[in-house]
C-alpha cells in the first residue's frame, strides 16, 4: 500500500488527530503576525526538517526511534510530517514577531520554546507516538534549540528579503 | 590462497570504486550548491529556498513509499557508508537540476527547447539512481528506467505548481507594501 493505515486505532491516533485540531484551531483564533510567503516557507522548512529527521536517524542504519505503530512510512506520518509538526515553529515565529526579542531575551525565548516543545514531546511520547529505540530527550532539547533558531533566522531572512524587493520595486518606479 | 588473493582484490577493488563514487558525488554536490546560488541571482531567492526544500520532501517522500512502503526497490539497510552516499546527491544534485530545470522551463525558450531540456535533465535525474543500481548500492526488483522518468516527471510537474504558487505569493505581498 502507498500510505498503509494504522494496524490499529488507538492512543497515538487519536492524539494524533487531537493535536492537530487543537494546534489548527489556534492558529486560527490567534492573530497572524506573519505573511503569507512567510508562512508558506515556514511549512515547507519545518516539513522538510521532520522528513529529513525520519528518514535519517529513525531508519536503518540507525534506528533511534519510530513513529506510530511501525517502521514504514504510514498515514498518520504524512499527517505529522505535513499538518502537526509545522504548526510548533509557526508559533515560534509568530509569538517572536509579537515582541522580537533582542540579546538575552531572544536566547531565553528560543530556550523556552525548546522546553514546551519538550513537554509536548514527553507527552506525545507518553501516547506512544514516538518511541524511543536509543534517541534521548534531551538531544531533542538540542535539536529544537538549532531549529527554532534557524526558523526565527528564516522568518527575518524571509521579511527582509520581501522589503528589498519592495524598494527594489519602488526605485525602478521612481527612475522609469 | 588463490581464492583469498582474489578475494583481496575485490575487495579492494570495490573500496577504491566507494571512495571514488563518493569523491565524484562530493565534487557534484559543490558544484550543484554553488550553481543554486547563481540561480539566486537569477531568480527570487525566497522562490529558490522553498522549492529547494519542496523539491527535497517531493523526492524523499516518493524515494520512502517506493523503498520502504511499496518495497520496489531494495538496498542494503545496515551499510551507513552506502546510507550517505546515495543521501548526498538527494540533498544537492537532485535539488539543483530540479530548479534549474523549473527556471529553464519558465523562461522564453521556445517549446522544442524547453523539451528538449526537460529531457536531459529528467535523464540525468534517472542516471543518478542507474548509477546506483551499476555500482549496487541499490537494487531495482519491480522498477525500471521508465517508472524512474514517470516519478521525475510528477515530481517536476508538482514541483513546478508549487513554484508558481509562490511567485504569486511573493507577487501578492510586494503589492501590499506597495500599497
Amino acid at each position: 500500500m502507498i500510505l498503509p493505515f494504522p494496524e490499529k486505532f488507538d492512543a497515538n491516533e487519536i492524539f494524533i488527530i487531537f493535536s492537530t485540531v487543537f494546534s489548527w484551531t489556534l492558529m486560527f483564533i490567534l492573530p497572524r503576525r506573519i505573511s503569507s510567503i512567510s508562512i508558506t516557507i515556514i511549512w515547507t522548512f519545518n516539513v522538510f526538517l521532520a522528513l529529513v529527521a525520519d528518514i535519517t536517524i529513525s531508519i536503518k542504519p540507525y534506528d533511534f526511534y519510530y513513529t506510530i505503530d511501525h517502521n514504514t512510512h504510514e498515514l498518520f506520518d504524512v499527517l505529522l510530517h505535513f499538518f502537526t509538526y509545522p504548526t510548533v515553529p509557526y508559533f515560534v515565529v509568530t509569538f517572536y514577531q509579537y515582541n522580537k526579542p533582542k540579546g538575552a531575551k531572544h536566547l531565553f525565548y528560543i530556550l523556552f520554546c525548546a522546553g514546551v516543545a519538550i513537554a509536548l514531546e514527553w507527552i506525545s511520547m507518553k501516547f506512544h507516538v514516538f518511541t524511543y529505540t536509543g534517541w534521548k530527550l534531551y538531544l531533542s532539547f538540542i535539536t529544537y534549540v538549532v531549529v527554532f533558531a534557524a526558523n526565527i533566522w528564516l522568518a527575518n531572512f524571509i521579511e527582509k528579503e520581501t522589503k528589498s524587493s519592495y524598494l527594489d520595486t519602488k526605485y525602478k518606479l521612481h527612475h522609469k | 590462497m588463490f581464492y583469498r588473493y582474489i578475494q583481496i582484490r575485490y575487495f579492494k577493488l570495490k573500496l577504491v570504486t566507494s571512495v571514488k563514487t563518493l569523491w565524484i558525488l562530493l565534487i557534484l554536490a559543490v558544484i550543484s550548491l554553488a550553481s543554486l546560488y547563481i540561480l539566486i541571482k537569477k531568480k527570487n531567492s525566497i522562490n529558490v529556498l522553498g522549492s529547494y526544500f519542496f523539491s527535497n520532501i517531493l523526492v524523499t517522500n516518493t524515494g520512502i513509499i517506493i523503498n520502504l512502503n511499496l518495497k520496489l526497490t531494495k538496498q542494503d539497510p545496515t551499510d551507513q557508508f552506502i546510507f550517505w552516499t546515495q543521501k548526498i546527491p538527494e540533498f544537492s544534485l537532485k535539488p539543483a537540476l530540479l530548479l534549474w530545470l523549473i527556471y529553464i522551463l519558465f523562461s522564453k525558450r521556445t517549446i522544442i527547447n524547453k523539451l528538449i531540456h526537460l529531457f536531459i535533465f529528467l535523464t540525468a535525474l534517472v542516471s543518478i539512481e542507474l548509477y546506483f543500481v551499476h555500482i549496487g548500492y541499490l537494487e531495482w526488483i519491480k522498477w525500471n528506467v521508465f517508472y524512474s522518468y514517470l516519478r521525475y516527471s510528477l515530481i517536476i510537474l508538482i514541483l513546478a505548481i508549487y513554484s508558481v504558487y509562490l511567485e504569486k505569493l511573493i507577487y501578492r505581498d510586494k503589492e501590499v507594501n506597495m500599497t
